[in-house]
Formats: structure tokens, C-alpha cells, sequence
């Protein structure tokens, strides 16, 4: 960051953390307060560790079970992202992805050889409808047979929440990214933060693609060319469209979009790979400034997007 | 003059068929009674138990048999009637406007992308 800033990066949540902040000399609460949201996030949310809140409620067989306000929020969020997509967004996915050969840490999913696996494609049919959460009482029921995967949009949660917290208790601008999805909070450095945009977000700083500046809310990127597998049935992709179980056909290799948290950009650029061909009139109705690059590498622009520079 | 008595003469074909086509009407008459009487009895049920479930599930306690009300799924919010994922079928939700991202000149911090 141009002057005093300062930014760090770890591993977190199976992907990357990044953060950046405007004065070098609050990176440290800065850094101590992200670590901190993000073990709060995976204990309550993974689908992969045996001790969080995540796994113990779908083994609670259809109970109602307590649950962290963390849960219940994170849930809450996933929910209201399969409304406002009509379902395109659907935190119900767990199953579906799990049958899919999307069953571990993807870490170990890509290390595999999975072309012994044979994946099978279901649908979620509209199951998150029957979820319910009680923030109040602090209590969650998720009807037996339905699996939570609460992936992308809690990882988009946490980035919020912790890009808040770090300008609310250090007084300082930042920038919070996980796995290429960003929140920032605070005043930001002159001219916004910049952000490379790409197929992929370990692609280096200096790689190709534009850069654009952000100043408030989230942005995030979706695309078919991260996180794919193998399988007996091919290489399959981690953007599910709920309505076949299959991975979303490749209208688009990645979707970009600006909005006013990552929660809501986050929801919005996997909504569009999903919905394919009508994805920029969905995103020109919501307001929403997005890039969409197609399978061909042409680029469309929504909104008051920024034309990639020649 | 003698009249010797012969064996007793065979009924005609006429009286046979007369005989037969009695039993079968009798036969299909108690079928129909039978079926009249028990449609009668399932309509009346279905009718109490109509009525009866849409008191239960109104909230009325103690009533006779709460087990069978069968209450429908809580559902979080109105969907739209459509097809789920039709682009045209969620209403756009009340947004606030975003700051759209701006060119940039300074070196990117981070990178957004798939992941």
C-alpha cells in the first residue's frame, strides 16, 4: 500500500488470507483480529473438521440443536442468498457436493486420483426452504437427509465481519481478502485499494488481467477455472448449479462484481456464473458494477465497471 | 283306462333363461347397495376429518386428534411463483448502490479471483 500501509497474507479457511491495512503500525491487532474471526468462522462453519458446529448439527438427525450466534448468522446469510437468487445460491449444496466428489478438505480432493471416482449429480430441489434458525433462542433445525455446505458465503461473512471489526478497534483502514473474495472497512488509501482481478486468486500480484480500485463495500470473483477435480465422468468444476447438481455450464469463466459488502458481491458473481446467458441483465436489474469474462475471453461489462485498460 | 305316469319332463329353455336373468338382477341390485352404502360412509369421513384438521391447525388445543394435523414446512421467506433460477423471477431486492471499483494506477495488494 502506497506510504505507511502494510499487508500480510497466511493460509486460512483452505484458501488465502490477505490483509492490508492503511498504517503499517496497526497490521498487528489488524492481523490478531482477522486470525481470531476466522477460527471463530471454522469452528462453527467447516464441513470438514469433526469438532465444529457444522458437522455436530447434521448429526443431530433433523433436531433442533443450540447453536453459536456465529452459526445462526452464517446460516441466516446462506439463507438469504437462496432467496434474493431464487434458489441459485444455495447454502442446502453439502449432499450434492459431497456426492460430487467434493467430500474433503480440497486439498486433499485435488491430490487424489479421482478418476476412479464416479461422481453422481443431484439436485438440491428447494431443500434450504426447510431450514430453520431461531437467532433469538440461538437454536437451528435442519430437516434429516439435507447437509449444510455454508462455504462461499461464510467465508464472504467472515471477511465482512472482520474487515468491520479491524477499522472499528484499530481506527485504521482495511482491506480483508479470503480466497480472492474482499471486504473493506475504513477510510482507504488514497485513490481505493487496488485489486488485480484474474481467473484465479493465487495468480501472482504482477500477472495478468486489470486492475481496478476499490474504495467501500466487497467485490468478489467467481470462475470455473479454480477448484476443479477429477472424476471417472470428467473434470468437474466447485460452482454447483443447484437446479441439476451438475457444475454450472461454462457461459462464463469468471464473473466479477462490486457491491456493498462481499457478502452480497460474493453471492452475486456465483449467481452469475450459475445463471449463464441472463446473467448481465440479473446484474444490471440489481445495480451491481461486474466484468464477465466468457469461455471465449471476451469480456462484457455491467454497470459503471471500468473497461479494462489497453 | 290307465294312465301310466312317465318321469317328470325337463324344464323348458325359456323357464331356465327367466331363472337365471332373476338371480342376476337380484345379485347386481345388493352389489350396487353395498357400494352406494360404502361411498357414503367415505364421503361423510372425509368431510368430518376436513373440517375437523383445519380447526386443529388454526391452533385449537386439545382437540381429538393433533397427531394427524400435518402443519406445512416453515418456509424463510416468500419465494416468487416462478421457476426456481429463472432470471426473471426473483423481484430484484431493495439495494443500496454500490461504489462501483475505479481504474488504478497504483500496484495491485491483492488478487480477486476464483478460489
Amino acid at each position: 500500500v502506497s506510504g505507511r500501509g502494510a499487508v500480510a497474507s497466511f493460509d486460512a479457511l483452505g484458501t488465502t488470507a490477505v490483509l492490508a491495512v492503511a498504517h503499517a503500525d496497526a497490521l498487528s491487532d489488524a492481523h490478531a483480529i482477522l486470525a481470531a474471526e476466522l477460527d471463530a468462522v471454522d469452528r462453527a462453519c467447516s464441513r470438514f473438521r469433526d469438532d465444529s458446529e457444522l458437522v455436530a448439527l447434521g448429526r443431530a438427525g433433523g433436531r433442533s440443536v443450540a447453536a453459536s450466534p456465529l452459526l445462526c448468522e452464517a446460516i441466516e446469510v446462506g439463507l438469504a442468498a437462496a432467496h434474493t437468487t431464487n434458489g441459485l445460491v444455495d447454502p442446502a449444496l453439502g449432499r450434492t457436493l459431497r456426492l460430487a466428489g467434493y467430500d474433503r478438505t480440497f486439498v486433499v480432493v485435488a491430490r487424489r486420483d479421482g478418476r476412479v471416482f464416479a461422481p453422481r449429480f443431484v439436485p438440491s430441489d428447494g431443500a434450504w426452504r426447510e431450514i430453520e434458525v431461531d437467532r433469538e433462542a440461538g437454536r437451528v433445525r435442519v430437516p434429516d437427509g439435507i447437509e449444510l455446505d455454508l462455504g462461499a458465503t461464510a467465508k464472504a461473512l467472515a471477511a465482512d465481519r472482520a474487515a468491520r471489526r479491524i477499522s472499528a478497534e484499530t481506527g485504521c483502514g482495511a482491506l480483508v481478502s479470503l480466497g480472492g473474495d474482499i471486504a473493506v472497512a475504513g477510510e482507504a488509501p488514497p485513490g481505493g485499494w487496488p485489486v488485480r482481478i484474474a481467473d484465479d486468486h493465487a495468480a501472482p500480484l504482477d500477472g495478468d488481467g486489470p486492475v481496478v480500485a476499490l474504495s467501500t463495500g466487497g467485490l468478489a470473483t467467481s470462475s470455473v477455472a479454480a477448484r476443479r477435480w477429477e472424476t471417472a465422468s470428467g473434470e468437474l468444476h466447485h460452482i454447483v448449479d443447484p437446479r441439476t447438481g451438475r457444475p454450472a455450464a461454462p457461459v462464463w469463466r469468471t464473473v466479477s462484481v462490486a457491491a456493498c459488502s462481499c457478502v452480497d458481491a460474493n453471492v452475486a458473481s456465483t449467481a452469475a456464473v450459475v445463471l449463464g446467458a441472463e446473467s448481465p441483465d440479473w446484474l444490471e436489474r440489481r445495480g451491481l458494477p461486474s466484468r464477465l469474462v466468457r469461455a471465449s475471453g471476451d469480456v462484457l461489462y455491467v454497470g459503471r465497471w471500468p473497461e479494462d485498460s489497453p | 283306462v290307465s294312465r301310466e305316469q312317465g318321469p317328470a319332463q325337463p324344464p323348458t329353455r325359456a323357464v331356465l333363461d327367466r331363472a337365471n336373468g332373476t338371480a342376476r338382477v337380484r345379485r347386481i341390485t345388493g352389489a350396487a347397495l353395498a357400494v352406494a352404502t360404502a361411498l357414503a360412509g367415505v364421503f361423510a369421513g372425509l368431510a368430518a376429518s376436513a373440517t375437523h384438521s383445519r380447526k386443529s391447525s388454526a391452533g385449537a388445543s386439545g382437540s381429538v386428534d393433533d397427531s394427524k394435523v400435518v402443519l406445512p414446512a416453515p418456509h424463510v421467506a416468500a419465494p416468487s411463483a416462478r421457476a426456481p433460477g429463472s432470471a426473471a423471477a426473483a423481484t430484484p431486492p431493495p439495494l443500496e448502490t454500490p461504489s462501483p471499483p475505479a481504474s488504478a494506477a497504483a500496484p495491485p495488494v491483492v488478487v480477486s479471483g476464483g478460489s
